[in-house]
């Protein structure tokens, strides 16, 4: 009874881990398209601009809203495939519970810091422009809250998906073997 | 909290975290959260968002995920292939022609490229498993293809040079012009360590079989020579020169330079849909990457200047009283060691706001000194224990090469990186000429 218990404890919590990747895999999959509407905008800029010499106030700042987000969006979905740079010389040598160890305190002392403060603040700073209505230089599109807004919401990303490797990280530790 | 405690314990801490294996994007956010809270409190957290927006809202910064999608693109076209192929049956009958080959290809492909990942994956993929078919010594093969694929970064265009234009308010088309004259003289360096070293032992490099020379005629060759190399060399004609001749902004050149790169991969038949979302999703994980430390970079190096660590650390470095160049050579050694530890970006942010003061005081010229700083930083990439193209060739390489071979064959080639940093200080004109020429 006891054992049947404790796993089906530990299936819940694996398909809520699951669910927060499965967050992350979407935005990344959605998100990292971004790059062709990208190159798109300033492609046809510079044809309109220096073969038709009629420029769009508008493009530089779509160009702008749109390289934002791609790599703030897609920062989550980075994360989950381990891509963000760093150094293993010493860390690989360890045992997967000892990197377990590290984890927790590295995720508690760099990561969850830094990304609640960009998330809380980010709130604010979103909100801020909300509520002016703060509007662009060409004024042809009054996207700059939404644009905004897209700071706290991929940082939320990115503590989600460091919760759910803490959480996996906390797991390996306990049971000495991954989830 | 004094400057020098403050100073002291954000280098402390970056070592710390970053060899516990945390990713240097968030060691470095982290440490200014913790620092920015002991030295202000609270107030210092809304210096993160303008740092982050800051980052967001920059149209110089655009350049970044397009030239990396301008090489995705361009690896997928099999561009890099072709020319390969090519290259090895022009300088296949020398010694050491294969190796040549390696780092005429990352020379050609640099100069389509902003980055080393993509070309030290497609040459360590290519040319490895021929090289060591060939008997070549797996250190001075692996060496070659890390160093090659290095040049990417530094031969236009690159993205480490639009980062440090955004980052030093100087023009991006300068540096790329400045920069073209070191990079070739790093390649040419390169070339003539290999030709040297095979010549005096030709078990290192083996040269190619008389028979296997036959298999491919002259005119074949040419052909072969024609179709690898116009495509590209008029690719990066197009976006530098577009650049150089105040045509378009870098922004521009590099968003024509990506959609060029995708009509290749349709011209050489090599389009797939899945080969498109391969591209798109490197690109998206590789920029992320780059960007994301640079707002955690931001970050650290807003809350270590702000508590007066710079002023520290500038204090120290003319206290020394070395002069003029004693002062240059403290700054390089600075590099160098910060090389070993953290990625371009992360030195960037942190000694830019330091160093180009100093620069300046020194009366050193802005771009040359800027240029100097990525050709010092070319060493970075292939330094353990943090090496960039180390780390990307393990991970192609054929199981049989070691990482002991990769760290080991990279050596003498900081020994030329250093030697070409010293040319280019020598002859300053090998930086400005072109800088003073192409950009007005």
């Amino acid at each position: 009874m006891e054992t049947s218990f404790t796993n089906g404890r530990s299936m819940q919590l694996n398909t809520i881990l699951k669910g927060f990747d499965w967050l992350s895999e979407w935005s990344g999959r959605i998100f990292v398209w971004l790059i062709i509407p990208l190159t798109g905008v300033v492609v046809f800029e510079v044809i309109s601009r220096r073969i038709f010499d009629r420029p769009h106030i508008w493009a530089t700042e779509v160009t702008n809203f749109l390289y934002g987000p791609h790599f703030m969006l897609v920062a989550a979905y980075t994360l989950l495939y381990q891509a963000h740079v760093s150094i293993d010389v010493i860390y690989g040598r360890f045992s997967p519970r000892t990197r377990g160890m590290l984890d927790i305190f590295t995720y508690l002392v760099f990561f969850f810091p830094f990304c609640i403060i960009v998330f809380t603040e980010g709130i604010v700073f979103a909100q801020t422009s909300w509520s002016i209505g703060e509007t662009s230089e060409s004024a042809a599109f009054r996207i700059v809250p939404l644009i905004k807004t897209v700071i706290p919401v991929s940082f939320g990303l990115l503590l989600i998906q460091g919760l759910a490797n803490f959480i996996r990280s906390i797991m390996l530790v306990v049971r000495g073997k991954e989830i | 909290m004094s400057p020098e405690v403050i100073t002291i314990g954000m280098f402390v801490g970056l070592l710390i975290g970053l060899f516990l294996g945390h990713p240097l994007a968030f060691v470095l956010g982290g440490l200014a959260a913790i620092f920015g809270f002991l030295g202000w409190g609270t107030t210092s957290f809304y210096m993160f968002l303008n740092r982050t927006w800051g980052t967001m809202d920059n149209y110089i910064l655009v350049c970044i995920p397009l030239f990396i999608f301008m090489a995705q693109m361009l690896d997928q076209s099999g561009v890099a292939e072709d020319l390969f192929d090519t290259m090895r049956y022009l300088f296949g009958p020398i010694p050491g022609g294969i190796a040549v080959a390696v780092v005429v290809v990352s020379t050609l492909f640099g100069a389509c490229t902003g980055i080393i990942g993509a070309s030290v994956v497609t040459m360590g993929l290519l040319s490895m498993p021929v090289m060591l078919k060939y008997d070549y010594n797996k250190q001075l093969a692996s060496g070659a293809v890390c160093a090659g694929g290095t040049l990417g970064i530094l031969i236009p265009p690159s993205i480490m040079l639009v980062v440090m234009a955004d980052q030093a308010s100087t023009s991006v088309g300068k540096l790329f012009a400045g920069a073209i004259v070191p990079g070739l003289i790093l390649s040419g360096l390169y070339i003539v360590y290999i030709l040297i070293r095979c010549a005096l032992k030709p078990k290192d490099g083996p040269a190619l079989s008389r028979q296997e020379r036959q298999a491919v005629t002259k005119l074949e060759l040419t052909k072969m020579v024609l179709k690898s190399l116009v495509p590209p060399v008029v690719l990066v004609l197009g976006v530098l020169g577009s650049i150089f001749a105040g045509i378009a902004t870098p922004t521009e050149a590099a968003g024509v330079g990506a959609m060029l790169a995708f009509l290749m991969t349709l011209a050489y038949g090599k389009f797939t849909f899945a080969g498109l979302k391969t591209a798109v999703i490197n690109t998206a994980k590789t920029t992320s990457m780059v960007i994301i430390i640079l707002v955690g970079a931001a970050c650290f190096a807003g809350v270590f200047l702000g508590s007066g660590g710079g002023k520290v650390v500038q204090e120290l470095i003319l206290g020394i009283g070395f002069g003029k160049w004693g002062t240059f050579i403290v700054m390089m050694i600075i590099l160098f060691i910060l090389g070993m530890f953290i990625d371009w970006i992360g030195i960037i942010m942190i000694t830019f706001p330091v160093f180009l003061p100093i620069a300046q005081h020194l009366g050193f010229d802005k771009v040359w000194f800027v240029v100097t700083m990525a050709v010092m930083l070319q060493d970075s990439f292939l330094t353990p224990p943090f090496g960039y193209a180390l780390f990307y060739l393990k991970g192609v390489a054929p199981p049989e090469v070691t990482t002991s071979d990769i760290y080991w064959g990279a050596f003498p080639f900081w020994r030329l990186m250093e030697m070409g940093l010293i040319i280019v200080v020598i002859w300053p004109a090998t930086i400005m000429w072109l800088a003073n020429l192409l950009v007005k």
